[in-house]
């Protein structure tokens, strides 16, 4: 017993999730609408309605799946807004309106200079501007993103989203939020992720009753209790089918 | 909550009761959280975890069991972050055989998350970029519905194997495990 616990006690390289800013920028609202711009996304191999698809993706494959964490991303729509001319993500995610992200593709040099910057898939960020907190990222159209296979080009778009939602880039290199696809598989969050993601939106409704990871539903906890007064009436009904019982002679 | 806790704790151990206490593994979300860079999840990435638990009596073949666990998350990570769980469930268990157990019931979980504060430089594109980490403790509350089989192996010893749905009814939810031995105080 000693040596298991020696072993879990072991020190380790560390890992961790950050912050874009410290406090937090985060969003005020735990619902949180994500729309595209009406720039053209062609040299980046897609439309606007796809890349609108990949958004909804991404957030269902990954963010809106952390159980632990009280936000959840929902599919806008295609705006009019050009985004093109933003040589900063701050100056995008002005246009948009408070506690949503506005997402486009980018042909800029000036935000992504060639050939430097062609290996930068894309940018994403938040702000708190004197109407709320604006969130904004822009795939790099003159960039690599296009040679991506399909998973790869959701998980960067889900890798965005975590900047636009307020995290900053991780050192454990499994994470989605670490800096570089590389060559990993990213089919779902870490740990590290989800913790991130916690940590800045948590559930801090304490009463059974009516936490809820998405929508505060106040009859849960009924609910719960009910079923199991429905599990132990079938557990009675079965006990009537069986002709004794031992006793609770162990406990 | 703390005092809630306690004060259940206390009314219970009053009463003409089983106490119970052990250790084991605890897999936070395991079959949806990935792990290496091949994709493969974290299955089988056990953080050990202590416990006590209560048990009354119960009518119809029943008993009551309130469990109280502390996890201790020690992965690699949390050398930069702390993070701590605590839970509590109120579970039923139902008397498959005189050493079998089929446990269900509500729990709720606790998590808190705090670090440092720091800036910390990391790799960003074609450079590098200051980010920064928690600077204060945040804590996250679930409930869950559980499910698990215990089995006592003689009048000192069990082991158990449960299930926590978290947010049951959302869209988000998702499983952890458990697997422990207990001793019968």
């Amino acid at each position: 017993m000693y040596k298991l616990l020696i072993i879990f006690l072991l020190p380790f390289n560390s890992f961790a999730f950050t912050l874009t800013t410290s406090p937090p920028t985060k969003f005020s609202a735990n619902e949180i609408t994500v729309n595209v711009s009406s720039d053209s996304c062609a040299s980046a191999g897609m439309t606007n309605s796809v890349l609108l698809d990949m958004v909804e993706e991404a957030a269902e494959e990954y963010w809106n799946r952390v159980t632990t964490a009280n936000i959840k991303i929902i599919k806008g729509s295609i705006v009019s807004t050009t985004l093109n001319s933003m040589t900063s993500i701050g100056q995008a995610a002005s246009t948009t309106s408070p506690n949503t992200i506005i997402v486009g593709c980018s042909t800029n040099t000036t935000l992504f200079p060639s050939p430097s910057s062609d290996s930068t898939l894309g940018v994403g960020g938040i702000g708190n501007y004197s109407d709320g907190p604006k969130g904004a990222f822009l795939v790099n159209a003159n960039g690599n993103f296009i040679n991506q296979g399909q998973s790869e080009k959701t998980a960067v778009i889900a890798h965005e989203l975590g900047h636009a939602l307020g995290l900053g880039h991780s050192s454990d290199e499994v994470a989605l939020m670490y800096y570089s696809v590389g060559a990993k598989t990213q089919e779902r969050l870490t740990m590290d992720d989800k913790d991130g993601l916690t940590y800045l939106y948590p559930n801090e409704d304490k009463l059974p009753a009516s936490c809820g990871a998405i929508t505060h539903n106040k009859d849960r906890g009924l609910f719960s209790l009910s079923l199991i007064g429905l599990m132990m009436m079938a557990l009675l009904y079965l006990k009537k089918k069986r002709p004794s019982f031992e006793g609770l002679n162990s406990y | 909550m703390l005092k809630i806790i306690i004060l259940t704790l206390s009314l219970i151990t009053s009463i003409n009761s089983y106490s119970l206490v052990g250790a084991g593994g605890y897999v936070p979300f395991g079959l949806s959280t990935q792990k290496e860079d091949d994709g493969s999840r974290r299955t089988f990435s056990f953080e050990p975890y202590i416990f006590v638990n209560t048990i009354l009596r119960a009518p119809f073949n029943h008993i009551f069991m309130t469990e109280f666990g502390y996890v201790f998350h020690t992965s690699k990570k949390y050398d930069e972050y702390k993070k701590s769980t605590m839970f509590l469930l109120l579970d039923l268990g139902y008397m498959l055989r005189s050493n079998l157990v089929l446990r269900y019931g509500i729990g709720i979980f606790k998590t808190s998350i705090s670090s440092d504060g720091a800036a910390v430089t990391l790799a960003n594109g074609t450079g590098t970029s200051t980010f920064y980490r928690p600077s204060e403790s945040k804590t996250t509350y679930n409930t869950t519905w559980n499910l698990g089989i215990e089995n006592s192996w003689n009048k000192h010893y069990a082991t158990k194997l449960e299930f926590y749905l978290f947010e049951p009814i959302s869209s988000k939810r998702d499983i952890s495990y458990s697997l422990s031995i207990a001793y019968y105080l």
